[in-house]
């Protein structure tokens, strides 16, 4: 009877090692569609036979051009944006212990914002006076980017700072991002309330997440960051998954829970806030993609990110597809597409479970 | 293993809870830690197994300094089982479960921890809960899971906060027979409990606790009419039957 039972178990276990994995490699398969797709999408149409020469060796030098250097850092920038913003939405919420954890919940993209309306506002880094003040250095984009990432950083920084004043509580971590928000933000309404119309055109274009800004180096930066930063997800996920019982259980278990908390906090703000600094702000993704990986995959943590990481890229990447051509020739940023889509599909995951719970 | 607390006095800001405690827990018992609401049970086990510092005294396992252990040994060692309604985590059973392993391992659990977890899903005929979340589990099943998982971790000494609060009667009894089993095999476990009678019947060791001190500690016999009048300001009867003791409040 006992072998029975044992035999039962282990099969129901390996059924669902199996469902998990055949999951993921659907996924990566989906992932790697859309890569495509997404390459040959544009406003010079490139049919994927195209696409599929020139990715492997052949194809006309304007076709490649086309793909090497405008295509595919948009599509692997999309993919990176959507998987960091998602795997620190995915680790925001484990560690806070709220699912309404993200990027946005602590602070960082009102940070952000504030750093690139700062550079554009009170460095001048748009229009005439640009040259003036700073000469050439103001005018690049760079010190947009530098400005927004630094406030992200500092947001973070604040938050542990913070934390490691208070406790690193998820009560804690909560409050100081809705703090920091309105700090933020109200700062951020000042520049705009104090700067010309060109500079205020700047801070909202700004804002308007888009993969049109898209470059080579952006794209390494990205990969640079997002690598080890899953890495040291994916590592601690045994730990995240202690975490998620709670503080007590957690260090009943040997977990340095204060520790693994502001860690992983800082890495996942890291993730964001590169993503953020590069392509301004994408709504939703840090907050829908990891909720829909737990209701597909379950919830262990491991999987989770790794899913994360995976659909938030394709989700991502889809959303790039369709602001590309869903009002064709005119592009709309993405941060747009994400909002319309994720909104709805939020309500939606909020409606099922409350019905569930009944 | 051995616990010695050695006047250990603790508090929350400037509220001393718990004054100069002295005791010692033996391996292979189970004792039961006793006393009204706010006598400071909760916090003197949290002390035991350093979710809690003390601000005086010291407490030890098997004569060494609790602090001078690091959290992983602390984890190998002792288990503890909070009061349930506390965790609010979704997870499977079996995924749970095997968190206890984690004191045992660096990244991964391995083939060793998944063969000890479905071990002990077996022992507690949680198999065909494996899959099922904890949110979905009854008060009964996830005490259970939770029991199980401090038992994965192959600790000495177990801990346990008010393990039958929020249990009917059979759940409660069925608990308790756990733990008991749990100590013959020579885990020494320690729990706050409120039930006096399920005390009596399953405890062999009695810490009485009021106000954050000691009243005294022994076998069955330190639960006397007159101690327990003494820790709860109400007249009971002790009432033996068939050899087993049982306390009555006498009302009126």
């Amino acid at each position: 009877m006992k072998d029975g039972s044992s035999i039962e178990l282990r099969r129901q276990l390996r059924n669902h090692r199996y469902r998990r994995t055949l999951f993921l490699i659907l996924s990566v398969l989906s992932l790697l569609i859309l890569m495509v797709w997404g390459i040959s999408m544009g406003s010079s149409l490139l049919s994927l036979a195209d696409v599929g020469d020139t990715l492997t060796g052949g194809g006309s030098e304007i076709v490649k051009q086309v793909v090497f250097q405008i295509r595919m850092p948009r599509v692997l920038a999309a993919f990176a944006t959507g998987a960091a913003l998602s795997v620190s939405g995915a680790v925001i919420q484990t560690v806070i212990r709220n699912p309404l954890g993200s990027p946005f919940t602590l602070g960082l993209s009102a940070a952000s914002a504030f750093g690139a309306a700062f550079a554009i506002v009170v460095l001048g880094a748009v229009g005439a006076g640009a040259s003036a003040r700073f000469g050439n250095l103001a005018q690049m984009p760079w010190v947009i980017t530098l400005s927004a990432f630094l406030f992200g950083l500092i947001c973070a920084l604040l938050i542990t700072g913070f934390a490691r004043w208070r406790g690193a509580t998820p009560e804690i971590l909560v409050m100081a991002g809705i703090i920091l928000t309105s700090l933020f933000q109200s700062g951020t309404s000042l520049l705009q309330y104090i700067s010309t119309d060109v500079e205020l055109a700047s801070v909202i274009s700004w804002m308007f997440g888009d993969m049109a800004k898209a470059t080579w180096d952006k794209v390494v930066i990205q990969f640079v960051v997002l690598v080890p930063a899953v890495l040291y997800f994916v590592l601690n996920a045994f730990s995240f998954n202690a975490l998620s019982t709670g503080d007590e259980v957690a260090k009943s278990l040997g977990v340095n829970v204060e520790r693994l908390r502001l860690f992983a906090v800082v890495v996942a703000s890291l993730c964001a806030a590169v993503a953020t600094a590069f392509f301004g702000i994408i709504a939703f993704v840090g907050l829908v993609v990891p909720h829909v990986t737990r209701w597909l995959v379950g919830y262990n943590d491991r999987i989770v990110l790794v899913g994360s990481v995976v659909l938030g890229g394709a989700f991502l990447l889809l959303a790039d597809i369709i602001s590309r051509t869903i009002m064709a020739p005119v592009v709309i940023p993405v941060g747009i597409v994400t909002s319309f889509v994720g909104a709805p599909f939020f309500l939606f995951l909020i409606i099922r479970k409350v019905r569930k719970s009944r | 293993m051995d616990i010695d607390v050695k006047n250990v006095s603790f508090g929350y800001s400037r509220e001393r809870i718990l004054k100069q405690l002295e005791c010692s827990f033996k391996s292979g018992f189970f004792y039961a830690v006793i006393g009204p609401n706010g006598s400071g049970k909760s916090t003197f086990i949290r002390l035991l197994n350093r979710l809690l510092k003390p601000d005086d005294g010291e407490i030890e396992l098997n004569g060494q300094a609790l602090n001078t252990f690091t959290r992983r040994f602390l984890a190998r060692h002792i288990g503890y089982v909070p009061q349930v309604g506390g965790s609010s985590a979704m997870a499977t059973v079996f995924d749970t479960v095997l968190l206890g392993r984690k004191p045992h391992l660096n990244w991964a659990p391995g083939k060793e921890d998944i063969r000890k977890t479905e071990k002990i899903i077996r022992e507690f005929s949680l198999e065909n809960l494996a899959l099922r979340l904890t949110s979905e589990l009854s008060g009964g099943e996830l005490q259970r899971v939770h029991i199980a998982r401090a038992l994965v971790q192959d600790p000495d000494v177990l801990i346990l906060d008010e393990p039958t609060s929020s249990l009917d009667l059979s759940h409660q009894i069925e608990v308790m027979k756990v733990l008991k089993d749990i100590s013959v095999k020579g885990i020494t476990v320690i729990v706050a409990i409120h039930d006096l009678n399920l005390a009596l019947r399953y405890a062999d060791r009695f810490l009485l606790l009021k106000n954050g001190e000691i009243i005294t500690m022994g076998d069955e016999r330190v639960i006397s009419e007159q101690n327990l009048k003494t820790l709860y300001d109400v007249d009971v009867q002790k009432i033996n039957n068939g050899g087993q003791s049982y306390i009555l409040p006498t009302l009126g």
